[in-house]
């Protein structure tokens, strides 16, 4: 699993990691059992204060997604479910978000920006169908 | 909370008839990385040579681990580690005679833990000091000055002149030294981009004071830029008290808000004029936005603007 | 601190080699003979003139390593106690300095082990060598006080240049006192250095920060330090400077003569053509009238310093009994020690080793030794007759003979005709011209001055001159005919007279020519830089001085209560100075009681103390801090409480 930060983002690094970590998790890149980089492994890797990755690993700890073993590392617990949904949410929204923004300055109205989700959300339903 | 590792208390200094720093007041706890930023000639150096008993402030007083600066004793000095501005070093012996040099003269300086540092960044032990580049020395003197397990860090720009590539070996080592012996820190630097990396909290100098000293999340978080234009053009944004600074953009004005509240937001939207989302808001934009003057002033006369 | 010595031991050790290899040569430069074996004072000369500097550079050097290297804050920030530091600065000039004063001494003396006049040789000498380099220690102090002192460097080097004249010439005024001045100077050295060192420490570890005044306390105790070096320093300085202008001024005044018995005139030399003498007029301007000297002598004002000669132009110090070779022959050398009064004759052995070197002291019979002034007729390279030694001693009028060659262990008394007493021998240059002229062209006679009379001496001994000749002798004693009534640099009063007692002329020497007035007023200029109270201090000294040959601290003009206006001049000036560094500091902010101080500093001590007072008080030092109230202060936009991030723990 790759872990990319943007120091110069509006959000904080810890959050970042954060929310990688529970990304890889949320798609399988990592699974239960796997040993994530050491604290000062992930600081070089990233280029970030080693404080920071502290930090985001007591976030990670106390959300259960991952587990410290003193001398041992950092492990990945099996717990995905609801965390895996909160994450798909939020992407979701991010998704969502961009195209909203994109359709309201292209002068759409909001009435058929829904209906345009609604077409969308058809043919879906139907290429599944086909595909079950 | 014990007491604060670094503290300076209305400290002020003036060189010849230019004040430089006007009663500056702030904290750094222990374990922290504070990042001290600022333009060229905002004191940051000042600041840095007051707190190591350098320089005598004209009034106040700085004080780290417990004492004040221009009293420290050599066992206080023991416990800091210094990098000055060019890292400065004695040019004409060797790497690893520096080494022995400092093993000499400080007693809890670990020499094997200096010489594997050293080996792992690729400094050559027998060559002179002189003889490297700028950003081996930078590496040398922070290996130099973290060996010897100092309690607190204080780094005048140690990246000062280097190169984006040795930046981020001087970056690596500094990382890999934090990891290993977890000090506070205090440095001050320009490279805001490496800066956003490392830091814990930083602080913004100008006008002899700090104008913003908080953590980096909260800089990022509690900070907001959007772009403000109003109904029509030439019309300033309503004054709010989240607002912070404005700046004329071409096609409108930029706002940096601290705090906004929903009704701060619909102040600034009423009247016909259009408030943009939340834009990314780096370290170095915020900086930027904070210690220039707000307005048009620019270098090019505006004849000579490139009309798009 | 042995790291830090460890440190810079790539330094110690190139600089050493490379004094010890130009010491080496310098000392290998003069003949092992002259060093070890003959009586010699050449040594000395050298030792001031190259050793002294070079200490001095060595000291600067070291000084300033880390100002080179702008190491400065890192090594502030050593947890060293600053004076630990500093002391191993001072072990490491003091150990190059060793190196450079002792290996050179062993190499000089290894180099003459091989020469067959080794077994003359006085190794013993090498202690007082030794004690003669220790010049080099306030050097090497001076030289890294210069380097450590706060100001910019070009006053501190000109600082530094005139302290360094002041220390050298005491310490070599010591030097000249004879045989005691020996270990009066090694303590004097080893004091200075020490003084020096102690004060270069002071400005080592206190940090210079020229926007903070000195500290109260130390500029009271160094202050009145400082006061005092600089005027003496300007003092040395300015004793040299003045002797040179007296010196001009003294020759340029005409000169006494005495034309026939009885007429005594003003006469000086035509200096743009020298055509010869005139006569001059009581302005002192020349007259066309040229006079006849012929060899005979005159009487000028310089007379007043006759055989007194500056401090520093007695380059051969007498801190080695002086010894003279008095005369050479094919049987080797003869020399006489003044200060023991013995004479030994020494000969040297041939380069081949044929013959052994050798040493041999010879005796008068009567078991005396020969005073000071004893003297041989003319010098060894001038004396014809080489095979006859004569030495005449006016201390007790007795004149001797030896023929070394023929191997005489003993003196052998000459009697002058007549019983008459040795007074001085006469050359054929005490008179250019006369009747002695022609017979002391002839290459085996000299000439004896007697109390009574002259006497001649020939293959057959001595015989007195005839009266016309001797009656030429006693109007040469002119010179003893003249007196001065008054002691002073600028003027005199001379008066004549002849032999039974009359006054037969009399002139006072004022400035009346134009140059003379120009050497007399930059005189006056000159003494302007010195120190009112010193000033004061000469004026009230009883009894006048007449020149400036010692005069660093006494001002020959003032000395025995001479020239009040001048002395009012200069107390005005230093009334000046003195109100402005007072007007100056206290428009700078300074506390009234440092103006005050300054103030006085510089009344007392005049032009010197003011200029060094620019080194010390530097113009941002008072500057008062101006508090800001809150509502001009940058406001702190941003504020995040205080909180610890997570303590890391070795989690790898």
């Amino acid at each position: 699993m790759l872990i990319r930060v943007d120091p110069q983002s509006s959000e904080p690094i810890f959050e970042q990691i954060v929310f990688q970590v529970k990304g890889g998790v949320a798609r399988g890149e990592v699974t239960e059992g796997d040993r994530l980089p050491s604290v000062r492994e992930l600081a070089r890797e990233v280029a970030v204060n080693p404080n920071t990755v502290l930090r985001a690993y007591d976030v990670l700890e106390r959300e259960g997604i991952i587990v410290r073993r003193q001398g041992a590392g950092c492990f990945v617990t099996g717990k995905k479910s609801r965390l895996a949904d909160e994450e798909k949410l939020l992407r979701l929204d991010d998704l969502l978000e961009k195209t909203v923004t994109e359709a309201f300055h292209l002068g759409f109205q909001p009435g058929e920006i829904r209906r345009a989700l609604e077409r969308g959300l058809q043919g879906l339903r139907f290429r599944k169908g086909k595909n079950k | 909370m014990s007491v604060p590792f670094i503290q300076f208390h209305d400290v002020y200094r003036h060189f010849g008839g230019k004040e430089v720093l006007r009663g500056l007041s702030f904290e750094i706890g222990r374990g922290e990385i504070f990042a001290l930023l600022g333009r060229n000639g905002s004191g940051k150096t000042t600041a840095l040579k007051i707190l190591l008993g350098f320089l005598e402030p004209h009034h106040g007083e700085a004080r780290i681990l417990g004492a004040s600066s221009h009293t420290l004793s050599p066992d206080l000095r023991e416990r800091i580690g210094y990098v000055g501005e060019g890292s400065r070093l004695y040019s004409t012996i060797r790497v690893q005679d520096h080494v022995a040099f400092e093993a000499a003269t400080r007693k809890a300086f670990r020499r094997d833990f200096a010489e594997k540092a050293i080996d792992r960044c690729g400094l050559p032990r027998k060559s002179l000091v002189g003889v490297l580049s700028r950003g081996q020395r930078a590496q040398l003197a922070l290996i130099l000055a973290v060996s010897a397990e100092p309690d607190v860090l204080v780094f005048d720009d140690p990246a000062m002149g280097l190169d984006v590539v040795m930046r981020r070996e001087l970056l690596d080592v500094m990382i890999d030294l934090l990891s290993e012996k977890g000090c506070g820190v205090l440095f001050s630097s320009h490279i805001l981009t490496d800066v956003e990396r490392i830091a814990d909290r930083v602080g913004i100098l100008h006008g002899g004071r700090l104008i913003v000293d908080a953590t980096l999340s909260d800089v990022k978080t509690r900070l907001e830029r959007r772009l403000w234009t109003g109904s029509s053009p030439g019309l300033a944004p309503p004054p709010v008290e989240a607002l912070l600074v404005s700046r004329r953009r071409r096609d409108g004005q930029e706002l940096l808000l601290l705090d906004a509240k929903p009704e701060d937001l619909a102040t600034l939207s009423n009247g016909g004029a259009r408030l943009s989302a939340p834009e990314p808001l780096s370290l170095e934009e915020a900086f930027l936005l904070l210690v220039t003057d707000g307005g048009e002033a620019g270098i090019l006369p505006r004849s000579q603007e490139v009309s798009s | 601190m042995r790291a830090l010595l460890h440190l810079d031991r790539g330094w110690i050790f190139l600089l050493s080699v490379i004094g010890v290899a130009m010491f080496s040569t310098v000392c290998l430069d003069q003949p092992f003979v002259s060093g070890w074996v003959f009586p010699s004072d050449r040594f000395v000369g050298n030792a001031l003139l190259i050793l002294w500097p070079a200490a001095m550079i060595l000291g600067f050097l070291i000084g300033c390593r880390d100002q080179l290297e702008r190491t400065t804050e890192y090594l502030i920030h050593r947890p060293l106690h600053p004076s630990r530091i500093f002391a191993s600065r001072v072990v490491a000039g003091g150990l190059i300095l060793a190196a450079w004063i002792v290996l050179p001494l062993l190499v000089w003396m290894a180099s003459g082990l091989a020469s067959p006049n080794s077994a003359l040789a006085e190794w013993g000498r090498f202690f007082e060598y030794l004690a003669l380099d220790t010049i080099g220690l306030p050097a090497l102090a001076l030289g890294l006080l210069t380097a450590l002192l706060p100001g910019f460097l070009p006053l501190r080097l000109i600082v530094g240049s005139v302290v360094s004249l002041g220390v050298m010439s005491a310490s070599y005024r010591i030097l000249q006192e004879g045989r005691a001045g020996l270990p009066l100077f090694v303590t004097f050295n080893v004091l200075s250095a020490g003084a020096l060192l102690v004060a270069a420490r002071r400005c080592f570890v206190a940090v210079r920060d020229s926007d903070r005044p000195f500290s109260g306390a130390w500029l009271s105790t160094c202050g009145v330090l400082i006061g005092a070096t600089s005027v003496i320093a300007a003092g040395v300085g300015l004793c040299l400077l003045q002797d040179e202008i007296q010196r001009e001024l003294s020759y340029d005044y005409p000169q006494l003569f005495e034309v026939e018995p009885g007429r005594v005139e003003l006469v000086a030399p035509d200096r743009t053509s020298w055509k010869g003498w005139f006569l001059a007029g009581e302005d002192h301007a020349l007259r066309d009238e040229p006079v006849e000297i012929g060899g005979r002598p005159t009487w000028g004002v310089s007379n007043l310093m006759t055989g007194v000669n500056p401090f520093w132009l007695e380059l051969d110090a007498r801190w080695r009994d002086e010894g003279r070779r008095i005369l050479t022959g094919p049987w080797g050398s003869a020399w006489l020690d003044a200060g023991s009064g013995q004479v030994d004759i020494v000969t040297l052995a041939p380069a081949d080793g044929s013959s052994r070197p050798s040493r041999r002291r010879v005796a008068r019979p009567d078991g005396a030794v020969f005073s000071p002034e004893a003297s041989a007729p003319e010098d060894t390279y001038r004396n014809r007759d080489r095979s006859r030694l004569f030495i005449g001693d006016p201390a007790d009028g007795t004149i001797w003979e030896l023929e070394p060659g023929r191997g005489d262990t003993a003196f052998r008394r000459v009697e002058l005709p007549g019983g008459d007493v040795f007074v001085d021998w006469i050359t054929r240059y005490d008179w250019s011209r006369g009747a002695l002229r022609d017979l002391l062209d002839r290459k085996d006679v000299f000439a004896v001055e007697g109390r009574n009379a002259i006497h001649l001496r020939t293959d057959q001994g001595f015989e007195t001159l005839d009266g016309a000749v001797a009656a030429e002798a006693v109007r040469a004693a002119f010179l003893e005919r003249v007196r001065v009534d008054t002691l002073d640099p600028v003027t005199a009063t001379v008066h004549a007279h002849d032999e039974n007692g009359k006054e037969i002329f009399s002139h006072e020497f004022l400035p009346r020519t134009g140059r003379e007035r120009a050497l007399s007023m930059a005189l006056h200029a000159a003494s302007f830089l010195r120190s009112p109270f010193l000033g004061v201090v000469s004026y009230l000294r009883p009894s006048p001085l007449a020149s400036y040959r010692n005069a660093v601290l006494i001002d020959p003009l003032l000395a025995g209560g001479k020239r009040s206006g001048f002395l009012l001049a200069l107390l005005g000036v230093g009334y000046g100075l003195a109100w402005e560094i007072h007007r100056r500091l206290r428009k700078r902010g300074a506390p009234a009681s440092r103006a005050f101080f300054w103030a006085a500093l510089v009344f007392l001590g005049g032009v010197s103390v003011y200029i060094v007072s620019f080194l010390v008080e530097t113009p941002g030092a008072y500057r008062k801090v101006r508090l800001l109230r809150d509502e001009e202060a940058p406001r702190c936009l941003l504020r995040s409480s205080l909180t610890l991030p997570p303590q890391p723990e070795n989690v790898s």
